[in-house]
């Protein structure tokens, strides 16, 4: 299985429908081929927003490549974008790329990255507000994750399940958790 | 679990008191920024290889398909209507931050712009009802005798571009069908009352319907997923008491269905709310990216989320907007103007000083009954707040009898206008047509504005409406 990193373009503007490395067609069944106009409209509708969960994670100075970099995976991977779910198809691919730029830059390929975060974590230190910072800093890794992703990006249920990779019960719960840790945090630092 | 109230989240907490998230939801590091959409363009293309358009001026070239008249027929005298200056037209607000809002500059209204009103208003003052709000208006209303100066203003007339929409192209059933699949309501297409409808009213079923207006409104609604559906105040039937013979008086069943409680699960926010919308939108159709969103959900209502687009014309407001409900499993109740803009090209415009003038000019601005109107007067009469000014006691005092041979009385009310803006507005042409026109937005030092059409005098056409 060959190895791509985002950054790298590898396709001619008259190649056929990319194959996947596991054998997936670019076609869908039924479904036209994505083509450029897919990925302008893709990008015209949610570049905003990829943007920000980047800047919320890894800061301005790269959020402006790295967005550039998830929305060309979205390219390469046109296959796998659900249609009408795109969305949080991106949140999660970004969220790839955002692990993927914090180990120092060592190219890792996309899909091989695991789903820990850095216990060192961009989001908490950009947040200007101290006692969030201290109560999120209180809080595990995956309760942070999920946090955020309800707080900044306003995702519930289906779409957020999605964008962590398990499912919806799963998520429902975790969130909840999440949610409680946080005002138990809140509340030990006002006690 | 079962009793618990419309307030409460699926994870059982009251929102009112969850100030930790809330300050989490402020405390967001991304708030209000976007990224140059031209150059992420430009870095996804190069990444990849696909030509992506990079002029959003193209779109709209390649959108335009026909040439509208000449020149707008405009009803006869288009009143200037102050606006809130600099007022953020920022709908929804939430409490915390939002990521996503709407950043460009608000938009400039005309009078006659909502109701179509052909504009032969009378000529009458209405000084009774200008008196009666008097002591509470920034600007004392004398009954619209008011005299407009320009001072600093440019005397350089110029150009602007002036936009129509495509609702006679738009209005069909094909379009109707369209945005019935996209939206998943079933049934056949029907026309009522001009209207083109899918879907049934009574009800028990989502229904969308396709109005014959100048924008080609859609509407879209589905009772069986408004989380306000629990929460009747009153029953809508009360069942009969059954009449026993010991002549107590049974309570009545109380009509809420707890089954038909759709869901108290927490909506979509901030972003994830608005990519929902956009999907829809563009699915309907629309240029999404021809608008700005904003979010909005009450902490009190998590199971609700209000999204609103508005339509942006070089860098402001058109006053034009598209708005979605989003609840926790898609959207559920939508508007949205269907029609695309239309270029109708370049008009040319009066100068800022001659557009003051224009203010004082029947066939522009009525002076008197209800044409050119301090925008506080709006403001005022809506809270019941005495502001600033000279105002009466509470308890009505005799008036002072006048004194015989001094001159009488007659305020007109001075105005100076030291900033314009030159952007578009909406109004209506007598054929019930939309028009963005370019219009003039005139500021006094205060931030008081008045708003007049701009397009120079050969290009109107002044017919009465008939």
């Amino acid at each position: 299985m060959p190895s791509r990193t985002p950054s790298t373009p590898d396709l001619e503007p008259d190649d056929p429908p990319v194959d996947e490395p596991d054998g997936i067609d670019a076609r869908r069944d039924g479904e036209p081929v994505r083509d450029a106009a897919w990925l302008e409209a893709v990008v015209r509708e949610h570049a905003s927003a990829v943007h920000r969960f980047i800047v919320r994670r890894a800061g301005r100075d790269e959020a402006d490549d790295l967005t550039a970099d998830v929305l060309a995976t979205a390219w390469r991977r046109r296959a796998d974008v659900p249609a009408g779910a795109e969305l949080p198809w991106l949140y999660r691919t970004a969220g790839f790329v955002v692990a993927n730029h914090r180990r120092k830059g060592r190219p890792v390929p996309v899909g091989d990255v695991p789903d820990e975060i850095d216990a060192d974590d961009p989001a908490m230190r950009a947040v200007q507000d101290a006692k969030v910072r201290e109560v999120l800093g209180a809080l595990g890794a995956r309760d942070r994750q999920i946090l955020l992703l309800n707080a900044w990006e306003g995702l519930t249920g289906e779409a957020l399940a999605e964008v962590l990779g398990i499912g919806r019960g799963g998520a429902d719960a975790a969130l909840s958790r999440a949610r409680a840790r946080l005002r138990e945090a809140w509340a030990a630092t006002e006690a | 679990m079962d009793d618990r109230t419309e307030h409460e989240t699926s994870d059982g907490s009251t929102p009112e008191v969850d100030v930790a998230f809330a300050r989490l939801q402020a405390a967001d590091p991304a708030a209000g920024s976007d990224p140059d959409l031209a150059s992420v363009l430009a870095a996804v293309s190069a990444r990849t290889d696909v030509d992506l358009a990079t002029h959003p001026a193209d779109e709209l070239a390649a959108r335009r398909n026909r040439r509208a008249p000449r020149w707008l027929t405009v009803a006869a005298a288009v009143a200037g209507v102050a606006v809130v200056a600099g007022g953020s037209y920022a709908y929804g607000l939430n409490s915390s931050a939002d990521p996503e809002t709407i950043t460009a500059a608000p938009p400039i209204s005309l009078a006659g712009a909502d109701d179509g009103r052909d504009a032969a208003a009378p000529q009458t003052a209405s000084m009774a009802a200008g008196a009666a709000d008097s002591a509470k208006l920034m600007y004392p209303w004398y009954g619209g005798r008011t005299v407009f100066t320009a001072s600093g203003l440019s005397t350089d007339g110029g150009s602007g571009d002036a936009w129509g929409f495509d609702a006679a192209g738009t209005f069909s059933q094909d379009t109707i069908v369209q945005a019935a699949t996209a939206l998943g309501v079933p049934g056949q297409p029907r026309q009522e009352y001009g209207s083109w409808s899918v879907g049934t009213n009574d009800g028990t079923g989502p229904s969308v319907s396709l109005s014959p207006d100048g924008l080609a409104s859609l509407s879209y609604y589905d009772p069986t997923r408004d989380p306000w559906n629990c929460v009747r105040s009153a029953p809508d039937s009360i069942e009969t008491p059954a009449s026993d013979a010991a002549g107590g008086v049974a309570m009545p069943e109380p009509a809420i269905d707890k089954g038909e409680c759709t869901t108290s699960e927490a909506a979509p926010t901030g972003d994830a709310a608005i990519g929902q919308a956009k999907d829809t939108f563009a699915a309907l159709g629309l240029d999404t990216a021809a608008f700005q969103y904003a979010a909005s959900t009450d902490p009190t209502s998590p199971q609700v989320t209000n999204v609103t687009a508005s339509l942006v014309v070089d860098g402001q407001q058109t006053g034009i907007t598209a708005s979605a409900t989003i609840v926790a499993d898609g959207v559920q109740s939508l508007y949205a103007p269907l029609a695309p803009m239309v270029e109708l090209g370049s008009y040319d415009v009066v100068s800022p000083t001659e557009a003051v003038a224009r203010l004082g000019d029947p066939r522009f601005g009525i002076t008197g009954g209800g044409g050119v109107m301090p925008l506080a007067a709006e403001g005022m009469r809506a809270t019941d707040d005495t502001v600033a000014s000279a105002g009466p006691s509470s308890d009505p005092t005799v008036p002072a009898n006048p004194v015989a041979g001094s001159p009488i009385a007659w305020p007109v009310q001075q105005v100076t206008l030291v900033s314009a803006r030159l952007g578009v507005a909406l109004t209506t042409l007598p054929t019930g047509a939309s028009v963005l026109v370019p219009t003039y937005e005139l500021a006094d030092a205060d931030g008081v504005t008045w708003s007049v059409v701009a397009v120079v005098d050969e290009q109107l056409d002044f017919s009465a409406a008939g």
